[in-house]
């Protein structure tokens, strides 16, 4: 299913290249080897690490496993309760899709602003670098829950920072209309990554795309969009790919913030952490398979989405002619 | 999109001039920009400078102060750090969570190039189906997965050791990194490859005298994130090391908060800060390596 | 013993992908082992902080002295992770020997084989005699002795002796009931006009209900791991949690859910409640975060009954894997962290208030401040404890959840009591 909606970006097309399909048969057959010995680290580790578990977390989902006995077959039952007789996974489902519409775009646009702003050179450009990455360097460790916690709680700096301008909170995190969104800022602020990566993009636009621009007499709007936009589709459909994927499966923000929790009143339960909870400290790790594999779907169906409509507006160099 | 202002120059020899429409920014623009970019800084690193300060902060006044500096600042927390925990020194913990994190840098960035260039520039039989596999590794949240690759760890007698942590980096299992060269390498220009099969090239010599050096962006940033990533990660390293002696910094800090004990802020405060310097510099060293794309890294070498 | 050799999951028949898998890679399987020379290594397991770390290195370093012969690796986490990789060891057929267990979980490791019966070691080799009588049965589950109690705990009402003192209200003192933990709390609120409340909001905790159920001669779960209140005691039960909250006796739902379990994110430890429930053995940390002391009370009562409702509650368990490899030496190394007086006097009251007597008086004789307050707590207390409840049924730690879930959402006023009471024995029904 995925491999079918990837098929468009999945490998170069034979076909696009003009040259490439006069040369199709032997060529290919060589390229074959030669992809294959590239690819023998990847193999092995698909075979010895990734492929096995894999299909064990998918015949789990099938199964009552509490970690400690064999598991029993209990065909679709994990499913079924999941969609008939579990509260907290519809509510886990809503607060998820909330996180991912809200966090996915927001840090994407903060990551490629950014990018922009740092891309011409200027002097001090290393620490302005530095500086806007910081954030991401801390991941989401204890140290950092503290001091979200401390931030946006009662009393704490953000709450206090409103009253003085007569917005009464009364803190954010302890609260489930708002919590949600000090997660939210939380993985907002730490664009860094995302905002790297563009950069990397930024910087492998060849320099005299912009001279011809220039030759041309381009306006700065029309060098934006017609050099700067499309030579970063690749990296800019890499980032929203990997970014929803993501989110999706967000949990670190969530765990270290709410201390595991997913508070309060299940505000910030996210999916993963539900999954977390049903399978480390419930010892149902059947039933968190199976809300594994169906996470996998529903990515699967967005992520399938966005390759879909790819075609449209990812600019590959390399292959279109 | 206008594909024709992409493939038209090709006037490659004149020297490259930095955006040449805006010419020289006038004084006052220089400065604003400047201003802006610091203001919006300063409030960013605000919680980093709120860890900083509470790492100075003496343990009464860590809990109840929400205060950004301390009022009677300290370096005791730092000393508590440094002394290490039950008998494991820190720089035991250093150690560890370099040797990891570098090990896991050469591996993500070596098996993953390697997959990259098959995915992105080659054609073979399966590679849809094996690309598709591969995203789907991404979508799957590892919880469920964990506990059979222990298994497989637990196995091969590598349970406690740094393999269970490493060995996966050298066989290309962080499928982020390799879609990420994936779409740098499809950027780049496919005339070089036809220049390149002219000239005699293969693909094993296409990939190691034009893409390599082209990619150096993308494995630039790959580096930087395997070990600023695995620096960070607590789960897994929580699940296979278990003997104090391979602890690394992460599980370190954990062991400074727990419910059912006495708790000790401040060290974990200070040991937070202490975490983050080689990260930092890690960043700081690597970063400026970016700055060389394409226009300066040899195309015509 | 030596029938566990493969995981259970591996057991499992169908997960062949995952055994092949494993099975081209296996290349030894013997973890650990006796030596030609007799020289035995073991794997002890526990959760804590550093200081907990140091203390019990150092008794591990006398065992060792003791025992030439017996090698013991370490290893420990922060409570928060350490069952999630005790989980996947045992899971990985890669459990340590002796293992520090909590009594939330003894029964899922108990009942489904993880854990050695300890009553097939002699007195000679794991001593329980010594161990409080109260106590000593506490890691018993339908026959079996799956753990015995590193420490004693009880259920307590901390509160902040100084501030409370200086308000005028008359301090809690044993006997007293609900209806005066009401009043009181309401005092205190209003003798500073709102700016700190009476009491934390005792919604979040699973355990003083249990009590309040207990003061009625009913209880959590009945013995069959069903639940043994109904309908009626949990709206009565929701309805005075709401008195409290709506006369600003106890804190506001936005204070309340700041409660994460650590000390430190307490209201009493953060200013905003004068009191705040919980174990007896947590007074040492609360002492540290409030520089005026921590004072401790007794549970309160219902007016007329004549049971306390609070039992003794072993702090930590200590457990043995079923299938380790040297049962004989791990019983050693538990009779010794237990009974053995000089490993006692090394570890103090970390796990809390040591559970053999004669240790219990030798680091009894010690103890200062915070610690001596506990000690004499539990000395006050220590005719009127109960015997515990046994071990919770698995489900406990859902359905736990599941209550602190519907009080903070009450809390929040976005569900009504009936309905709260409707959700909660329905997910009692299926976790159940």
């Amino acid at each position: 299913m995925v491999a079918q909606q990837v098929n468009e970006v999945a490998s170069p097309q034979p076909g696009r290249t003009g040259s490439g399909r006069a040369r199709k048969g032997s060529k290919s057959k060589e390229q074959t080897g030669i992809a294959y010995l590239f690819l023998s680290p990847w193999i092995a580790g698909a075979v010895l690490l990734t492929i096995g578990p894999m299909v064990a977390s998918l015949y789990l989902s099938f199964t009552d496993y509490n970690l400690f006995t064999a598991p029993e077959w209990v065909g679709l039952d994990n499913y079924i309760r999941l969609f008939t007789q579990d509260d907290r996974f519809m509510s886990s489902v809503g607060v998820t899709f909330q996180y991912v519409f809200l966090s996915a775009p927001l840090k994407l646009a903060a990551a490629l602003g950014v990018a922009l702003l740092l891309n011409r050179p200027r002097k001090g450009q290393g620490f302005y670098r530095s500086a806007f990455y910081a954030p991401s360097l801390l991941g989401a460790s204890v140290g950092i829950a503290l001091v979200w916690r401390s931030l946006f709680t009662d009393d704490g700096a953000v709450d206090s920072l409103l009253s003085s301008v007569g917005i009464n909170t009364g803190g954010w995190i302890n609260q489930p209309d708002y919590a949600m969104y000090v997660i939210v800022i939380l993985a907002v602020w730490q664009f860094g990554a995302p905002m790297v990566i563009f950069l990397a993009g930024l910087k492998q636009i060849p320099q005299d795309l912009y001279d011809a621009a220039a030759v041309d007499g381009a306006s700065t709007w029309k060098t934006f969009t017609s050099v700067t936009l499309p030579m970063l589709s690749p990296v800019i459909f890499f980032n929203l790919v990997m970014e929803i994927i993501q989110s999706f499966q967000s949990f670190t923000g969530a765990f270290v913030v709410s201390n595991g929790q997913g508070g309060p009143a299940d505000s910030t339960l996210f999916y993963t952490l539900y999954l977390y909870q049903r399978g480390f400290q419930d010892f149902q790790m059947g039933y968190a398979s199976a809300m594994a594999w169906l996470l996998l779907l529903t990515i699967a169906l967005f992520t399938g989405l966005v390759f879909k409509t790819s075609g449209r507006w990812v600019f590959y160099a390399g292959e279109d002619k | 999109m206008s594909t024709a202002t992409l493939t038209a120059p090709e006037d490659r020899g004149q020297t490259p001039v930095t955006s040449p429409k805006r010419k020289k920014p006038g004084r006052v623009r220089t400065v604003a920009w400047h201003a802006v970019i610091l203001a919006f800084i300063a409030v960013l690193l605000y919680p980093i400078a709120w860890l900083l300060g509470a790492s100075f902060k003496p343990a009464n006044e860590v809990i109840t102060s929400l205060a950004l500096l301390p009022e009677s600042p300290t370096w005791q927390n730092f000393v508590d750090a440094v002394a290490g925990i039950g008998g494991t020194s820190f720089g035991t913990f250093l150690y560890n969570s370099l040797f990891i994190a570098g090990g896991s840098v050469i591996g993500n960035v070596v098996s993953c190039v390697l997959a990259a260039y098959a995915f992105a520039r080659l054609r073979f039989k399966l590679s849809k189906l094996m690309f598709g596999f591969m995203l789907m590794t991404l979508m799957l949240p590892h919880h469920v997965v964990l506990i059979p690759q222990y298994i497989i760890f637990q196995n091969m007698g590598m349970v406690d050791t740094f393999w269970p942590l490493i060995l996966p980096k050298f066989l290309a299992t962080e499928a982020f990194f390799v879609f990420l060269m994936i779409q740098f390498m499809r950027g780049l220009p496919r005339e070089l490859d036809e220049a390149a099969t002219i000239d005699g090239c293969g693909p094993l010599r296409l990939f190691y005298y034009i893409i390599l050096p082209l990619a150096r962006p993308a494995l630039i940033t790959t580096a930087i994130f395997t070990f600023i990533w695995t620096w960070n990660d607590f789960f897994s390293q929580l699940i296979y090391l278990s003997s104090p002696s391979n602890y690394t910094l992460p599980l370190a800090l954990r062991l400074f908060i727990d419910q059912t004990s006495v708790s000790a802020y401040g060290p974990m405060f200070a040991m937070s800060v202490l975490t983050l310097v080689p990260i930092a510099l890690f960043f700081f060293a690597f970063q400026r390596y970016l700055v060389q794309g394409l226009a300066t890294s040899g195309l015509k070498g | 013993m030596g029938a566990q050799r493969r995981s259970p999951l591996q057991r499992g028949r169908s997960v062949l992908a995952l055994a092949m898998v494993a099975g081209l890679v296996t290349a030894c399987g013997g973890a650990g082992g006796g030596d030609a020379d007799g020289q035995v290594e073991l794997r002890f397991t526990w959760w804590g902080s550093d200081d907990r770390a140091e203390i019990t290195e150092e008794a591990i370093a006398l065992f060792e002295e003791r025992n030439p012969n017996i090698t013991v690796n370490t290893s420990y986490a922060a409570f928060s992770g350490y069952f999630e990789r005790l989980a996947t060891e045992v899971a990985g057929n890669n459990a340590p020997d002796v293992i520090q267990m909590d009594y939330a979980y003894l029964r899922e490791y108990g009942d489904r084989g993880v854990l050695a019966d300890l009553h097939e070691f002699d007195e000679d080799q794991l001593g329980t005699e010594g161990i409080t009588p109260l106590l000593a049965r506490s890691g018993e589950i339908d026959g079996r002795m799956y753990a015995l109690p590193m420490a004693q705990n009880t259920h307590a009402w901390a509160y902040d002796e100084q501030a409370w003192t200086e308000s005028g209200v008359p301090l809690p003192e044993a006997g007293w009931t609900w209806e005066d933990l009401l009043s009181s709390s309401q005092a205190l609120t209003e003798s500073t006009d709102g700016e700190r409340y009476g009491t934390t909001d005792f919604g979040w905790s699973w355990e003083t209900f249990q009590v309040w159920l207990r003061q009625q001669d009913k209880d959590l779960y009945t013995d069959a791991g069903e639940i043994d209140f109904d309908r009626e005691d949990l709206t009565t039960y929701l309805e005075l949690l709401e008195e409290f909250r709506t006369t600003e006796a106890a804190t506001p739902a936005n204070i309340t859910s700041e409660i994460d379990g650590a000390v430190e994110n307490s209201p009493l430890a953060r200013g905003s409640a004068f009191a705040d429930f919980t174990w007896d053995s947590t007074a040492v940390s609360f002492s540290s975060v409030l520089p005026d002391g921590v004072g401790l009370a007794p549970m309160p009562r219902i007016e007329g009954s004549d049971r306390v409702g609070q039992f003794a509650k072993p702090g930590m368990l200590i457990s043995i894997a079923a299938n380790s490899e040297h049962p004989e030496e791990s019983a050693a190394l538990v009779d010794f962290l237990l009974n053995d007086v000089d490993a006692g006097l090394i570890l103090g009251t970390s796990r809390g208030m040591p559970v053999n007597n004669d240790v219990r008086e030798a680091v009894g004789a010690e103890l200062e401040g915070p610690d001596q307050l506990v000690y004499d707590y539990e000395e006050a207390l220590a005719d009127e404890l109960e015997e515990p409840p046994s071990a919770p049924p698995p489900g406990n730690s859902a359905l736990k959840r599941e209550w602190q879930r519907l009080n903070s959402v009450i809390g929040f006023g976005q569900l009504s009591i009936d309905d709260a009471v409707d959700q909660f024995l329905e997910r009692a029904e299926q976790e159940l």
